[in-house]
């Protein structure tokens, strides 16, 4: 389970390359989130707090430049919290952690190392050896379809294939927290629906928390089952939470979302409900 | 099953061995018209040259100096070389060693090397560590610009993808940095061992009796223009071998640029 509790994102804006690192944590949390920025610091995020319990789907929506992707990254440890803190099993956050896997906008894949270099790199660099690196990297490239590709450099790659790396990465990590940042953006509109559905597959397959960073009504009304909307701009700030009625539980077909689930009257009263939702939180952000 | 062949290379590499070829005889055919033209000893033409050439290769005496020149450029790229790449990419990743660094690179860098060499030669005198010194800051200073430009501009979401990995600093150096700097490093060696065989020519005019420099200016001396002719031409083949070398290289370490 994954808790945020007032979490508060402060940054660096010159020269933030390299600086995303930022080991050494709070050292200029200086408490004042929420002031906006002052000279040279952004306020990303203003007292978020949210609740992403054990083994949920949860959307987190909100157009760009709401600090979402900001969130995710103070949520992976790779942005420090500046207020409040973040808990993962009741435990607080402090940097990268082992069982987090996140995936990044364009795959976030290693030009120069080809598909099984690349699956492989999360225990390459626990220092694990090569056999066992195949033994468990084999049949999540098996699963995602790349077997076949192990040996191709991610140029060579389509779209679809490189975000299928990502998750094949993601999973050698045999993550329980999966942190995806508008993983599906960059597609066409099949290949983005294939990959929906692909993932929600896996779902059912691993046992994880994921928590999907998008733009896209659709995208969160379709794949979550819950969602924060989050609205205001340097900082943003959740502003709603919606819940969905958990499908699974009647039975495994009903939770296999499909081509039908996509065409029902359900999903399009989702993603209107969350529409009207989203225009009054904007509205409200607007007169504050 | 294979879903996909393998990518074929296609005829590139052949291609370019094809043209270089026919680069080389039109350079061939140019200079037979001038010495025609020209008709003088000091322009003779390419025929009699190149059997000169062969004759000087098979008794060995035109290797010798080959030798002596490559192993001038292979010890100052040894010396040189790596700790340049360090130092480039520690600079380019860390804000601080730059802030300190850059000074010195913006005044050092645009000096002509080689006018240090009446320098480096007072100091360290006459004899082999001279050259080996001028040769090593030319590779030195194009390594190291290379390097820190290269690795200032490494992608923050690559760094960060491997960061979330659990990578360390060095595991992020050998995973992301080194391989993105690569072909940049490989640019930089290309340019540098350009002017360091450039300059080595100059170096070896002065206080040697080996090298492919001072075998051109002992041939002009002794007026065997066939001979200097074919120490010149030993020279832009060993250009020639060098730039081929790295071009080897960078296709065995980037496979990846190669787009399929």
């Amino acid at each position: 389970m994954l808790k945020l509790e007032g979490v508060s994102v402060i940054y660096r804006l010159a020269g933030k390359a390299g600086a995303g690192i930022a080991a050494n944590g709070k050292a200029h949390a200086a408490g004042k989130a929420g002031e906006g920025d002052r000279e040279g610091w952004l306020c990303a995020i203003s007292k978020a707090e949210a609740v992403f319990p054990e083994g949920s789907l949860t959307a987190l929506v909100g157009p760009s430049g709401c600090g979402k992707t900001s969130l995710l990254q103070a949520m992976a440890g790779l942005l420090p919290v500046s207020e409040g803190r973040i808990l993962v099993h009741g435990e607080e956050l402090h940097g990268v952690r082992e069982q987090s896997a996140v995936i990044f906008q364009g795959g976030g894949l290693l030009p120069w190392k080809t598909v099984r270099g690349n699956a492989e790199l999360p225990l390459v660099i626990r220092g694990m050896g090569a056999r066992e690196r195949a033994a468990r990297v084999d049949p999540i490239l098996e699963e995602l379809g790349l077997i076949d590709f192990e040996s191709f450099y991610p140029a060579r790659l389509s779209g679809g294939m490189r975000q299928r790396l990502g998750v094949a990465r993601a999973l050698a990590q045999q993550p329980d927290l999966l942190l995806m940042d508008e993983p599906f953006s960059s597609l066409d509109a099949l290949t983005r629906e294939s990959l929906q559905d692909g993932l929600l597959e896996v779902r059912r397959r691993h046992l994880v928390t994921v928590v999907l960073v998008t733009h896209s009504i659709e995208e969160a009304a379709y794949l979550g089952e819950r969602a924060y909307l989050m609205a205001g701009r340097a900082p943003g700030r959740i502003a709603a939470c919606v819940e969905w009625p958990v499908r699974e539980a009647k039975g495994a077909k009903a939770a296999l979302r499909n081509e039908a689930f996509r065409s029902s009257e359900a999903y399009f009263s989702r993603c209107a409900a969350l529409r009207r939702i989203f225009e009054s939180s904007v509205a409200e952000a607007g007169r504050t | 099953m294979k879903a996909l062949a393998p990518p074929t290379q296609g005829p590139a590499p052949l291609a370019k061995s094809g043209r270089a070829l026919s680069a080389a005889l039109s350079i061939g055919l140019l200079w037979w018209l001038a010495s025609l033209l020209v008709a003088k000893p000091f322009l003779p033409p390419p025929g009699p040259t190149f059997a000169r050439l062969l004759g000087r290769i098979a008794d060995g005496s035109i290797l010798l100096h080959l030798g002596a020149s490559a192993g001038r450029i292979c010890v100052a790229l040894a010396v040189a070389g790596p700790p340049a790449a360090v130092l480039g990419l520690a600079a380019g990743r860390s804000r601080r060693l730059d802030a300190f660094l850059s000074p010195f690179i913006y005044l050092l860098h645009p000096l002509p090397k080689v006018a240090f060499l009446p320098v480096i030669m007072l100091f360290f005198g006459l004899g082999e560590a001279s050259k080996d010194i001028l040769i090593g800051l030319i590779v030195f200073g194009q390594v190291l610009v290379a390097a820190r430009d290269a690795a200032r501009s490494v992608e923050a979401d690559l760094v960060d993808a491997v960061l979330s990995l659990g990578a360390g600093r060095l595991q992020v150096l050998r995973h992301v940095v080194f391989p993105a700097c690569l072909p940049s490093l490989l640019t930089s060696l290309r340019v540098g061992l350009g002017t360091a065989i450039a300059v080595l020519f100059l170096a070896e005019t002065f206080a040697t009796q080996s090298g492919l420099g001072w075998y051109v200016m002992d041939a002009w001396a002794r007026v065997d223009y066939p001979d200097m002719y074919a120490a010149i031409m030993t020279l832009a083949f060993f250009g020639l071998a060098v730039y081929a070398c790295i071009d080897l290289l960078e296709t065995w370490l980037c496979a990846w640029r190669r787009k399929g």
